[in-house]
Order: structure tokens, then C-alpha cells, then sequence
């Protein structure tokens, strides 16, 4: 017996998507996702992938299953998360399930844990989390942060993070003394200026997304 | 039983191997029986900084590979009776020594040794990782460039995942005139990305590049202020508190621009 593939095309209303098992290396679910789609592309060529359920992706991540999905001339509408609301067209099938992807992406935010980190980041260390992560220590340029969540440094930010990494566009980062070589929260992306006046400031500040680029300002 | 100290910096260049030379003559000098071992396999220098390299019969992988004795292998300096050289082998590469086998030579060295020091190739890969298997501390050399000071934090952050703590800083090849104008980082700044406690501050000098070509470490020769900071980073070594030279002794005499430095005692 063939083993259960862990990438799967399911449909529903509003078109196809991908169920991915969790807890699986990201080399292997190309390597299946692959294989689907040497077996079935001809199957779905010209429907479209409208999201994805199960394991969450970063965004390079994503970038490749969609170019690899593109190849076999599949459309990739999206690959988020599917978003509960459903439109209510026509059958009652559909509402029940709404809510139970309700319920299971709450638990999920309410399941993701905050990591600390005690300690100085020093160059070359990366950290990726799903959810928060709280830094009792410097972060040295050419470390990096890579959280679903909100990224807090008690100390010098001087690495590069990236908030929200998920989607999540109400992420912030925080910290002590602000100088991030990059800082990117959820799809935006900034390099925060460079000036006298702001390296010698001791005091902290917190970057966050709103109307459309990433604003930082100082916390009193 | 003797000590191993690994003296590391990631950026290549930047004094690893002239450091490892002038500290070697120097605690030699004091009195101290020590060995200096060359790990940079393919590229070697420490031979050539020491004036040693007519004498060579066998090198370290001659060691490892039990064509020799380490006896056989260990240089004499003529110039000091307890100075010995460890070379490396030039025509392999750091893939012919694995960690193990490095750990093995470093302890056994240690037995009739008061120190070891091992002259650490540049890099992060198989060289650096055969260097640091034995040491018991490590010293991590930088100059005052953004460069080289971002890859001896990587270095600091691997000597720890690899339980070497507390390692001590040298800042070589500063530059005092261009740290006045500002163009140049000083101490205060390295040790605040850095973190770590600083063992010595060795001037760029022209001496040392003599010193090189002649295969006379720069400690021999009695002016070189790199000299006299080689030796006050040797006494720090043995457990003395030196207080750290002031450089511009030699530029100007006025109080206030004394004042304007501000490398801590």
C-alpha cells in the first residue's frame, strides 16, 4: 500500500487548495508536491490554488511551491491560510465547516509560545520561531530574527528582523537602542535611517506597519 | 601540566600569526617552556615569521600520521632553549587532521609544556575547528575595521557553541593619528560590539613587517612598541596586571591631547 502522500489538492466553493501535514521538512513536501503533480497536474491544469491548510510557511518558502505549482500551469491565487469566511452561495454544507477553521486558527494563535533568548546574539545566529520572541541581550549585526510573531530586544538592535513572518501585519518590534540593518515586518520592508542625532539616543523604540510602510517611533 | 591557548579571528590578515610568534618568544623569554603549533596546514607561516623554515625535517601531519615522534617533528629556536615550533605541512591541506587527532597532540604536548599555542588558519570550516579541539582559552584577534570586527563576533559566538568561554581580545594595528581624527574605530567601540575582555592593544608598526621578512619576532628588537605590547600581553597571560601603554609617547607631549584618548588602564 502506497503511503499517504503529506501534500494533497482538496476543493471547495471557491476552488482548489493544498492541505499540507505539519511537522514535516519543507525538502520533503517540495519532493511531494512534486510527485502530486506529475500524477494529477493534467487533472487540474487551469483551476487556480486559493489557500493552503496545515503547515504554516515562510515567505521564501512559499515563493517556491508557488513557481514550482506555476510550472505545471496551475494559477496560485494565494497560498495563505484559508480564510473562514466563506461566500455563502449555496449549500448548507459550508457554514459548519467555517466554524471549525475558526476555532482551529484561534487555537493556533493562542498555542504559539514566546521564545527568550538570554543572552547576546552574536553574527551568524538565526533564530525562527513561530511565535514571539524576547531577547535579554544585544543583537549583533549580522545576526537574525525570524519570528511569527512580535520581536522584543531589552538591549541593542543592531541585527536584522523580521516580524510577522507569517502574515501577521500587527506585529512590532521593540527594543532599547533601534539600528536594525533591515527590519521587515510581515510583507514590508524598511532600513531605518541613519543619522547623528538617533545613534546617540539611548531610548526605546518600537516599529510597527501603518498605512502601508513601517513607522517607528520612540516609547515613553 | 601546561595551558592551550587558541588564538583565533575569523577575518584573515589580521595578525593571528604574528601574534602567535611575538607571545610564544616572549613567554619563552620570561622563562616559560612553550610550544608553538602552526594549524594553518597548506598555507604555512609561523615557520617563516620565526625564521624557522630552513629547519624543517617534519611537520604536524608527519605527527598525526605516525611517520614520526612528536619529539622528532618539535623545532628548537637556537635563539631560546624553551621556544619550540610545531610546523605545518604545506603541500596537504587542513583535511589531512581531524579534531581528535589534534586534541590528542594537544594534550600530550601539554604534559612537558607550560604552554601551547595554537596559530589558528582564518575561516570557520575544518581549519578552525582542528585549531580550537584542545584549547583550553582562546584569544581573538581583530584590527579596527568594521570587517574584521563582524567576523570575530561570528568566531566569538562559534568558540562558544564549542565551550570555549571567556575568550580575550587583542586590537592590532591601530592606529592612533587616525583614531583622533575619527576615521578609525577605537577600543571603546570594538569592546562594545564585542563584549569580551580585552588582553592587549598592539600598534601598527612598521617594525613588524622587518620583523617578518627577517624571522626575528618583533619582541627581540627592544624599541618596537609592538614589541613592548607583545611582551605586556605575555605578563597578562602569566597572571600579572600590566597597565596598557599609551601610544602617542612618541607623537606629542601635551596633556590635552593625552586627554583625548580614551583607552582604559
Amino acid at each position: 500500500m502506497k503511503k499517504k502522500s503529506p501534500v494533497e489538492f482538496k476543493g471547495n466553493i471557491n476552488g482548489l487548495y493544498l492541505t499540507v501535514e505539519e511537522n514535516i521538512a519543507i525538502d520533503i513536501i517540495m519532493i511531494s508536491l512534486k510527485e502530486l503533480l506529475d500524477k494529477s497536474a493534467d487533472f487540474y491544469k487551469g483551476s487556480s490554488i486559493v489557500g493552503c491548510t496545515g503547515k504554516h510557511f515562510t515567505y521564501t518558502e512559499k515563493a517556491g511551491i508557488e513557481s514550482l505549482i506555476s510550472s505545471y500551469d496551475i494559477q496560485v491565487l494565494s497560498l495563505e491560510p484559508l480564510a473562514p469566511k466563506v461566500t455563502p452561495q449555496k449549500l448548507k454544507v459550508e457554514p459548519p465547516q467555517v466554524i471549525e477553521k475558526e476555532v482551529i486558527v484561534e487555537k493556533e494563535i493562542i498555542k504559539s509560545d514566546t521564545e527568550f533568548i538570554y543572552g547576546t546574539l552574536r553574527s551568524g545566529k538565526r533564530i525562527d520561531v513561530a511565535g514571539n520572541v524576547v531577547v535579554f541581550g544585544d543583537v549583533n549585526p549580522g545576526a537574525e530574527i525570524i519570528a511569527g510573531g512580535n520581536i522584543v530586544v531589552l538591549g541593542k538592535l543592531k541585527g536584522f528582523v523580521h516580524a510577522g513572518a507569517y502574515g501577521n501585519e500587527g506585529a512590532v518590534v521593540v527594543a532599547n537602542y533601534f539600528a536594525p540593518t533591515q527590519i521587515r515586518i510581515s510583507g514590508y520592508i524598511s532600513v531605518p535611517p541613519h543619522d547623528e542625532k538617533h545613534e546617540n539616543a539611548l531610548h526605546t523604540e518600537k516599529a510597527y506597519v501603518s498605512e502601508g510602510i513601517i513607522k517607528i517611533e520612540g516609547i515613553h | 601540566m601546561g595551558e592551550s591557548i587558541v588564538i583565533t579571528s575569523g577575518k584573515g590578515g589580521v595578525g593571528k600569526t604574528t601574534t602567535t610568534a611575538n607571545i610564544g618568544a616572549a613567554l619563552a623569554m620570561a622563562g616559560k617552556s612553550v610550544c608553538v603549533i602552526d594549524a594553518d596546514i597548506g598555507l604555512r607561516n609561523l615557520d617563516i615569521v620565526l625564521g624557522l623554515e630552513n629547519r624543517i625535517v617534519y611537520d604536524i601531519v608527519d605527527v598525526v600520521t605516525g611517520v614520526c615522534r612528536i619529539k622528532q617533528a618539535l623545532i628548537k629556536d637556537k635563539r631560546f632553549p624553551n621556544l619550540f615550533l610545531l610546523p605545518a605541512a604545506q603541500t596537504k591541506d587542513k583535511n589531512a587532521v581531524n579534531p581528535d587527532q589534534m586534541k590528542e597532540l594537544v594534550e600530550d604536548l601539554k604534559k612537558s609544556h607550560d604552554y601551547i599555542l595554537v596559530d589558528c588558519p582564518a575561516g570557520i570550516e575544518q581549519g578552525f575547528k582542528n585549531a580550537i579541539a584542545g584549547a583550553d582559552r582562546a584569544i581573538v584577534v581583530t584590527t579596527p575595521e568594521i570587517s574584521a570586527v563582524r567576523d570575530a563576533d561570528r568566531i566569538i559566538g562559534l568558540l562558544e557553541a564549542s565551550d570555549i568561554h571567556d575568550p580575550r581580545l587583542i586590537v592590532n594595528r591601530l592606529r592612533v593619528d587616525m583614531v583622533k581624527r575619527g576615521d578609525m574605530m577605537n577600543v571603546e567601540d570594538i569592546q562594545d560590539i564585542l563584549a569580551i575582555d580585552l588582553i592587549g592593544v598592539v600598534p601598527d608598526d612598521e617594525e613588524v613587517v622587518t620583523s617578518t621578512n627577517r624571522g626575528e619576532p618583533a619582541v627581540f628588537r627592544d624599541h618596537a612598541l609592538s614589541g613592548m605590547a607583545f611582551l605586556n600581553i605575555s605578563k597578562r597571560i602569566m597572571g600579572e596586571e600590566v597597565d596598557f601603554l599609551e601610544f602617542d609617547v612618541q607623537e606629542s607631549f601635551f596633556e590635552k591631547l593625552k586627554k583625548a584618548f580614551s583607552f582604559g588602564k
